[in-house]
């Protein structure tokens, strides 16, 4: 009986290999490109994912659909982080060792820090999306194969800063920001460039990012009578920040980061919205050509306009299609990074990025607009 | 100060819900719940579909918020205390555990729900109360849904207070939990109280997440903070006493709101949670509690 099933089998076998060998094409098919995409498309952040997610789905179908890149195509696999650093990782692990050789991580500063770490001991390009710049530029200077798209923190502070002197005649602010990475550095790099203009902070108090109370925080805010608040974070917490300072009569200006830049945070800030809230985003402003050419294509594919998450999607996965391009067949990470370090110009949705061996931002202050939420949407101030 | 403590209260009326909800389940199962502030994210949740699927008023939403609260409680003990409960009260309490993350997960997969907290309407739509209390200061500013929030706790607790003293359910659920072999023999469903135990449990978070969206939305990832939250309540007022997890509930709260105000958020915190440690190790049946009800 044994011996009987050993022998269908090893027949089956055979015939498997032969019908292999009579069906296999005569010319291979070029062996695709394999790209990993580590987003965080549930959990907390999958407001920001989720967008990314849509706009990496829209860039592989898109450079596809033009020949792919050398004439491979491209193969951008996208998987879920849950916001936690810990899973990103290990799936960074995994998507390297299975022979993707460019990671998109990610939507968060911790799990993109936790994939930069794994990126650079394995030698591969890592693009990510936050405004932290600590994650290429760090104490001990630039850092190889970490890009970052999106204005980095400095160019949105400055952009905020600038407008709350020039166009709101601010001398003294307020900062209120997030406890968690994005908003300490965040409100470093505000208090530093509010120094630089000239601009005095005269109070600055954190909050945890599930925060649902900011009395505490508003009424120690209100006391330092500051002419315009910096808040930074992100999520839909900052709304409820708004809410509450204009509930208790801290009724000046508030500039947010670009974390604050959606359409959810005024829905919770309610009528709280309806005073001066302006935040930073290179989508403010004027649309390029390069922003309507992607708002056409989003909303044909998904019937909804463009929110920063998915512009940062789209330039991330641009950027590493430039970088495959110019590296000519070269797929390590020091190879990828100086091809981008090359210093071309490539025009994409947040801006015209211009990296070099200093820069891994490539953006420049111009590329940030400032934007004044009005009645529940965000539009020119 | 006066702003400070309206807020304190607000928020610590919900600390008080959560904690007498761990009270009561633990009274009739001797198992922490640690899945109570998850179960105030979803009564939050379920009020919110309410309103929009039927468009309802808010009330009727936390009337069926309640109800169903009770309905997941009946069927939390069945599905998960009961048989945990069978390795003993600290397999039962890690099941709680686990099935905060259930919760925390499984609520992001509805759709309408998803991970983002979501605005509530308020229960009444009127303005703040703004009071001038002296000329050059910020006027003191009472939200209208913090009068809610304290009358609806009000409401909450003289209901317990009749359903435990005055019904044969209340005195059958107390006598159960006071001595189920007793119980027993006298004829009462032990299985049944403490279902209806962890029904009514349940039912104060889901109650809780609903009052209080108004202030601070429903939905999102702040469950388990306000479960710890709880717990602190719990223990400071004194596991064992009803009354004494609601006023720790109101003490934390307004602790939290100081605390931060003055020291900032980095301090409030670790002092909330410390607190918790000295009242283990200097009072631990806590401030209303009694000696003889901390077991060895």
């Amino acid at each position: 009986m044994t011996r009987t099933l050993v022998m269908a089998l090893a027949t089956a076998c055979i015939a498997s290999l032969a019908a292999g060998a009579t069906t296999a094409p005569s010319s291979a098919a070029p062996e695709p490109i394999k790209l990993a995409a580590i987003l965080s498309t549930s959990g907390p952040s999958a407001p920001l994912g989720v967008p990314e997610s849509n706009a990496v789905k829209l860039a592989e179908r898109e450079i596809n659909a033009h020949g792919g890149i050398n004439g491979r195509p491209v193969q951008f696999d996208i998987v879920d982080d849950g916001a936690k650093a810990d899973v990103a990782a290990q799936l960074a692990t995994q998507m390297i060792a299975s022979g993707h050789v460019a990671i998109f991580c990610g939507t968060r500063t911790d799990t993109s820090a936790a994939v930069a770490r794994v990126t650079a001991a394995a030698n591969v390009l890592q693009l990510y999306t936050t405004p932290t710049e600590s994650l290429w530029h760090t104490p001990r200077g630039v850092v190889k194969n970490v890009f970052q798209v999106n204005p980095r923190d400095q160019l949105e502070a400055i952009s905020l800063l600038s407008f709350a002197k020039s166009r709101l005649h601010a001398k003294n602010v307020a900062i209120l920001h997030d406890e968690n990475l994005y908003g300490t550095g965040g409100a470093t790099i505000a208090t530093a460039e509010a120094k630089a203009l000239g601009i005095n902070v005269v109070a600055q108090e954190s909050y945890p990012g599930t925060a649902t109370d900011f009395t505490p925080q508003i009424v120690k805010l209100r006391g330092a009578k500051p002419d315009a608040v910096v808040l930074w974070g992100a999520t839909t917490t900052p709304g409820l920040a708004i809410k509450a300072a204009r509930t208790l009569g801290l009724n000046v200006p508030i500039l947010g980061s670009s974390g604050i830049l959606s359409p959810a945070i005024l829905n919770v800030a309610g009528g709280g919205a309806a005073g001066e809230v302006y935040s930073a985003s290179p989508l403010a402003g004027a649309p390029s050509a390069e922003q309507r050419a992607f708002a056409s294509l989003y909303d044909k594919e998904y019937h909804q306009p463009i929110v920063s998450f998915a512009a940062n999607g789209w330039d991330a996965a641009q950027i590493i299609f430039a970088a495959l391009r110019e590296a000519k067949g070269k797929t390590d990470g020091r190879s990828l990074a100086s091809a981008l370090e090359g210093g071309k110009e490539l025009p994409l949705v947040d801006g015209t990025y211009k990296f070099s061996p200093s820069d891994h931002n490539g953006l420049v202050p111009g590329d940030v607009h400032i934007a004044k939420a009005n009645n529940g949407t965000w539009g020119n101030p | 100060m006066l702003q400070l403590l309206i807020a304190g209260l607000t928020v610590g009326s919900e600390y008080g819900l959560i904690a007498l909800g761990i009270h009561i389940i633990l009274r009739a199962t001797r198992a922490v719940s640690f899945a109570q502030g998850e179960f105030a994210i979803v009564g939050g949740l379920i009020a919110l579909s309410i309103v929009d699927a039927l468009h309802v008023s808010v009330w009727i939403a936390l009337a069926g918020a309640t109800l169903a609260g009770f309905a997941l409680g009946i069927a939390f003990e069945r599905v998960v205390l009961r048989p945990a409960g069978r390795a003993g009260e600290t397999g039962a309490t890690i099941a709680t555990i686990g099935t905060v993350f259930v919760l925390l997960y499984g609520h992001a997969l509805v759709p309408s729900w998803g991970s983002e907290p979501h605005p509530f309407t308020p229960f009444w739509p009127s303005s703040n109360v703004t009071l001038s209390l002296s000329k050059g200061e910020p006027p003191l500013v009472i939200p209208a849904q913090s009068i809610w929030v304290a009358a609806l706790l009000a409401v909450a607790l003289v209901a317990l207070y009749l359903f435990f003293e005055r019904t044969y359910y209340g005195k059958a659920i107390r006598a159960a939990a006071d001595n189920p072999l007793g119980a027993r023999l006298i004829g009462i469903d032990v299985r049944s109280t403490r279902a209806i135990s962890v029904g009514l449990g349940i039912a104060l978070a889901a109650y809780a997440g609903t009052i209080i969206g108004p202030i601070t939305l429903v939905g999102g990832a702040a469950g388990f903070a306000l479960t710890i939250k709880g717990f602190v309540a719990a223990i400071l007022g004194g596991l064992e006493s009803p009354v004494g997890c609601v006023a720790g509930g109101l003490v934390v709260g307004v602790l939290e709101a100081l605390v931060t105000a003055q020291f900032g958020n980095d301090v409030a915190e670790p002092i909330v949670y410390a607190l918790l440690l000295v009242m283990l190790l200097v009072r631990p049946q806590g401030l209303f509690g009694r000696r003889d009800a901390v077991r060895d």
